[in-house]
């Protein structure tokens, strides 16, 4: 009750301070006349009567203090004096201000970015219920080979007979076409019933799989959020009707909730799923060798994983016993779900941490030295304060709020940079870091940044305020602030100048290892993919099932020919169209078959594993023209290389190179697949195949009527446009469409997109380590400036002394930069030797450019030494202005 | 700097104020005279420390302050004892009560 009231009056008094402090002296006022009107009948004279009266008040200053203190709000009042005082000195000192609150703020925010990335990313669980108990369940071979997947008959034999799982179910990739108006190839998976049931979802509407429901022949399907609300606008109605994958018709159960995070596939980087579908038939297809699937389980209440694995291990030891041939050698492991996705990101982020980390204490160790730099300056005032009566705590804590406002400031900025930084970085990085879809800054990164902030201010405050209460009051008075006179030796000036050797050091480091991604990322660019890349819109064709590829009498694949053939004639006759062609396999898609072969004109290779390999596409007219690539000798694929003509094949340069050359190749033959070789009528340029860092691969072009089955299915449709390539997406769409409606048209994009998307790793990479160089660089210059400026100031005595004995300004400018640079030099050797080890652990990241790139690691030094030069003149210039007089005589 | 008095001098003189309030309610300059004249002149209250103890006790809901017109139409803060401000007074006059009988006590004892 008495606290509640002490609370409500001290907030009173808080809030009407003016009035208090008013009401206060008119109370004083009243005291004292009525105190003199007392002496003055007594006798005394009216002035005699005052001075008496106020002496036995007793000091009305010191009285107000008292009632001020006992009113309990000092502490709380004196903070928001001092913040005030605090905020008129920062004011009065711009540039040092934006020096250090941009420091600050460039760091903090790093920081918090890095810091909202790894908590998004790693610290936030699993949005399942229970995710702990979640695992990913693998087999490898017992040396640790493989890569993981597992077969379905050992699945089912590992969920019997262990019974560490409560519930667990099957995975593979599952990409239907899905008919309608707007037919569309999709992404999905297949799955066991209990698969949304045993992560822990509840559906948006209808239901999920139920076991029950598991008889052969029927086929359920479960929509994501996403798909419900663009193609079938978000109705409820969606539950129970019927869907068409890939010719056969599926009944809806339900819909996925919104933003579900779905395991897929092993590890990360898969399209977001936008079905699933259940089919027992379809997993029971596949025999103990196929290994195919992944599986994602649950682990029964209260087991551990490590003794559900050693369950699993003994199981699957039996299995090898039962069936030597497919499980002998062969381990099986249980990895925790959330570890599975995103254990390969987690050493890149956690060191992505450390290094702001290492930043930010940089920061604030360059702040600590501009702080002091200022303080040395002050001195004289700190110790006329503490003459004229001022607690050393008082002081103390004056100057650690200034340094909290500086902070605060730093921190405001650096929340602000931090979420660009943030929102930068989950565009740049989305599909290079799992889960980066949900990486928003919530009320923990602010948390965790006013931490930051308060830390910070700690850190670099502590030093001037101790700096300032081990003040030598006499020395200060005497000698007027000034410097002790000589260079600034013992343990705090070797602190300072290591200090600064460190961040140059980082710097260069930081800086090389930078400029030789970004050389790479040039080089890369530079690389002709052998085609030409704008104006190049593309698109996937997939004729459906039925009736292409379903009728047993057309052998030759006329139909589908003839299909490709019609859209192709529609496009070209659209206006803006100036050649199509149509390829399986798109150059730079990363997608490899590599087939043996041989000519007959060579001698056969003693071991079908010696045979040479080569690269196999299938083509229609005239994509060697849509897609740029030249002929080089004799022709290219035509017309009438229809199903029924000799077959014939066009090679690339490099495979002719392995046989004789260009010229001797035509009228070879090879045989590439089947029996009956392809004559080769033509020579075409090398095409880069898989990314631009690797040579071309040989290849061979045939024609797709002439080509295997598996070869016929799927087309990219190849055009070439006059202009804007996207302008011209929807009149192709159009036209594939009144050819036949039902074939579905997918992964449209431009050739620029597929060769940017291509190139997305490295330069994510690239800007991140050269947004790093930067603000290394910057830390490095604002080290020097702070240190030189300290010196100079500390200095400023001998400096006169110098100056009155002949030197000339620049004389002393060059002694104080001369002096700056050495631990500068210093730093620079030193971060050379980490630099060309950086450059060795990055060689692999590396193209066209060797690791200790001399031009890179002679120019990173000279760029840092011109970067200290300069930071340190602008200070020393100052020095050499000081008026001698001033500054040897009396202030 | 903000307690040259000792703790019991200072509860002495909120123990002084708390009693002249009780008569009736008046102004720090009134309560300073009164206190002089019932101590026949043995307290002569600092009176630099009467207004912060008015103010503790204000804060900790003894007293209230309240600005009225004195005789000779000045302004004027004047203190009156609150419910309990009455309490707490009964419950120091008996802690006072009881402490110096107990010094009295030890005073006879040693005196015997």
């Amino acid at each position: 009750m008495r606290l509640l009231h002490e609370i409500r009056e001290r907030v009173r008094t808080l809030l009407f301070r003016g009035r208090e402090e008013r009401e206060m002296r008119e109370e004083i006022r009243y005291h004292i006349e009525r105190e003199t009107e007392k002496n003055v009948r007594e006798g005394m004279e009216p002035g005699e009567a005052r001075r008496v009266a106020l002496l036995k008040f007793g000091g009305v200053d010191r009285y107000q203090e008292k009632v001020r203190d006992a009113r309990g709000v000092r502490p709380l009042e004196d903070l928001l004096a001092d913040l005030r005082y605090a905020a008129r000195t920062l004011r009065k000192a711009p540039g040092f201000t934006v020096v250090a609150v941009g420091t600050l703020a460039i760091a903090i925010g790093a920081t918090t970015a890095v810091f909202t990335l790894v908590d998004g990313v790693l610290l936030r669980p699993l949005d399942f219920e229970d995710p702990e108990r979640l695992v990913r369940i693998l087999e490898f071979d017992a040396d640790g080979g493989g890569r993981g997947t597992i077969s379905a008959p050992n699945f089912r034999d590992w969920v019997e007979r262990t019974e560490v799982f409560e519930a667990a179910s099957l995975y593979d990739e599952y990409r239907p076409s899905l008919e309608g108006d707007e037919p569309e190839r999709v992404h999905g998976g297949s799955v066991n019933a209990p698969y949304f049931d045993l992560l822990g979802v509840e559906p948006a509407v209808g239901r999920f799989f139920l076991p029950e429901e598991d008889e052969p022949g029927s086929v359920r399907a479960v929509l994501s959020w996403g798909l419900w609300q663009e193609r079938f606008g978000g109705d409820p109605g969606v539950v129970g009707a019927t869907l068409h994958l890939n010719g056969f018709p599926y009944t809806v159960v339900g819909v996925a909730p919104r933003g579900m995070e779905d395991p897929g596939l092993q590890g990360a980087s898969f399209d977001e799923p936008r079905l699933w579908r259940s089919t027992p038939a379809y997993f029971a297809t596949n025999g103990r060798g196929s290994r195919s699937f992944t599986a994602v389980a649950r682990l029964r209440e209260g087991v551990d994983l490590e003794s559900a694995e050693e369950r699993l291990q003994a199981v699957h030891t039996d299995l090898a016993a039962e069936h030597p041939d497919e499980n002998r050698g062969k381990v099986v492991k249980l990895v925790p779900l959330k570890e599975d996705v995103v254990g390969d990101v987690r050493p890149a982020l956690v060191a992505l941490l450390a290094g702001v980390g290492l930043i930010l204490l940089m920061a604030c160790a360059n702040v600590a030295n501009l702080l002091l730099f200022r303080a040395s300056g002050r001195t004289r005032e700190i110790s006329v304060r503490t003459a004229l009566g001022a607690r050393r705590g008082r002081i103390v804590r004056q100057l650690l709020s200034e340094s909290l406002l500086l902070a605060v400031l730093g921190g405001l900025g650096g929340l602000a940079l931090g979420w660009l930084a943030t929102r930068g970085l989950v565009v740049l990085a989305g599909d290079e870091i799992p889960r980066m879809d949900r990486v928003t800054m919530d009320l923990r990164v602010l948390a965790f940044a006013a931490t930051t902030v308060l830390g910070v201010t700690l850190l670099f405050g502590a030093a001037p305020a101790a700096h300032a209460t081990g003040v030598d009051l006499a020395g200060g008075l005497a000698s007027g602030g000034g410097a002790r006179g000589g260079t600034e030796g013992g343990g705090a000036g070797r602190l300072r100048r290591a200090l600064v050797a460190a961040e140059v050091a980082l710097a260069v480091v930081v800086v090389a290892a930078g400029a030789l991604l970004a050389r790479s990322l040039l080089e890369l660019r530079a690389v002709d993919p052998g085609i030409e890349v704008e104006r190049l819109l593309v698109m996937e064709v997939d004729p459906p099932f039925d009736p292409y590829f379903n009728d047993e009498t057309d052998t030759l694949g006329l139909r589908v020919e003839g299909l490709y053939r019609d859209i192709l004639r529609e496009t070209r006759a659209l206006s803006g169209v100036r050649s199509a062609g149509m390829i399986d396999i798109l150059p730079l898609s990363g997608s490899f078959n590599g087939l043996p072969y041989r000519l007959d004109e060579e001698p056969a290779p003693a071991n079908r594993s010696d045979a040479p390999r080569t690269e196999l596409r299938a083509v229609v007219p005239e994509v060697f023209r849509a897609l740029g690539i030249p002929v080089v000798r004799g022709r290219s694929i035509v017309e009438s290389d229809r199903a029924d003509a000799p077959p014939v094949a066009v090679v690339n340069r490099t495979l002719a190179r392995r046989h004789g050359g260009e010229a001797a190749i035509v009228g070879m033959h090879i045989h590439l697949h089947g029996d009956e070789p392809h004559r080769i009528v033509g020579v075409v340029g090398d095409v880069t195949e898989f990314s631009l860092d690797r040579p071309p691969e040989a290849t061979a072009y045939i024609p797709v009527t002439q080509a295997p089955v598996w070869m016929r299915d799927e087309q990219k449709l190849v055009v070439r446009t006059a202009g804007d390539p996207i302008a011209l997406a929807g009149a192709v769409r159009t036209a594939v469409r009144d050819v036949e409606p039902r074939a579905p048209v997918s992964d449209v994009t431009t050739m620029e997109g597929v060769l940017g998307s291509t190139l997305a790793r490295e330069r994510f990479r690239t800007l991140l380590l050269v947004s790093f160089a930067l603000v290394a660089l910057l830390l490095a210059a604002v080290g020097v400036f702070g240190m030189v400026s300290y010196g100079v100031g500390r200095r400023r005595r001998e400096l006169g002394v110098r100056m009155a004995m002949g030197a000339s300004r620049s004389d002393v400018s060059r002694l104080v930069v001369a002096e700056g640079l050495r631990p500068v030099v210093a730093g620079a050797i030193a971060g050379l030797a980490g630099a060309v080890m950086a450059g060795r652990a990055m060689s692999g990241l590396l193209f066209g450019v060797a690791p200790t790139d001399p031009v890179t690691f002679t120019l990173t030094p000279v760029l840092l030494l011109a970067v200290a030069a300069v930071a340190a003149w602008l200070p020393a210039r100052r020095a050499g202005r000081l008026p001698v007089v001033e500054v040897l005589g009396a202030e | 700097m903000t307690d040259d008095r000792s703790d019991l001098l200072q509860g002495t003189l909120e123990l002084l104020v708390l009693k002249t309030l009780s008569l009736e309610p008046m102004h720090g300059w009134g309560i300073a005279q009164r206190i002089q004249e019932m101590s026949r002149d043995v307290f002569e209250v600092n009176q630099g420390s009467l207004y912060p103890a008015l103010q503790r006790m204000r804060r900790k809901g003894w007293v209230r302050s309240e600005w009225r017109k004195t005789e000779n139409n000045r302004r004027a803060r004047y203190y009156e004892l609150t419910t309990a401000g009455r309490r707490e007074l009964g419950r120091e006059r008996e802690e006072w009560a009881r402490a110096s009988a107990a010094v009295d006590r030890v005073l006879d004892f040693a005196g015997s």
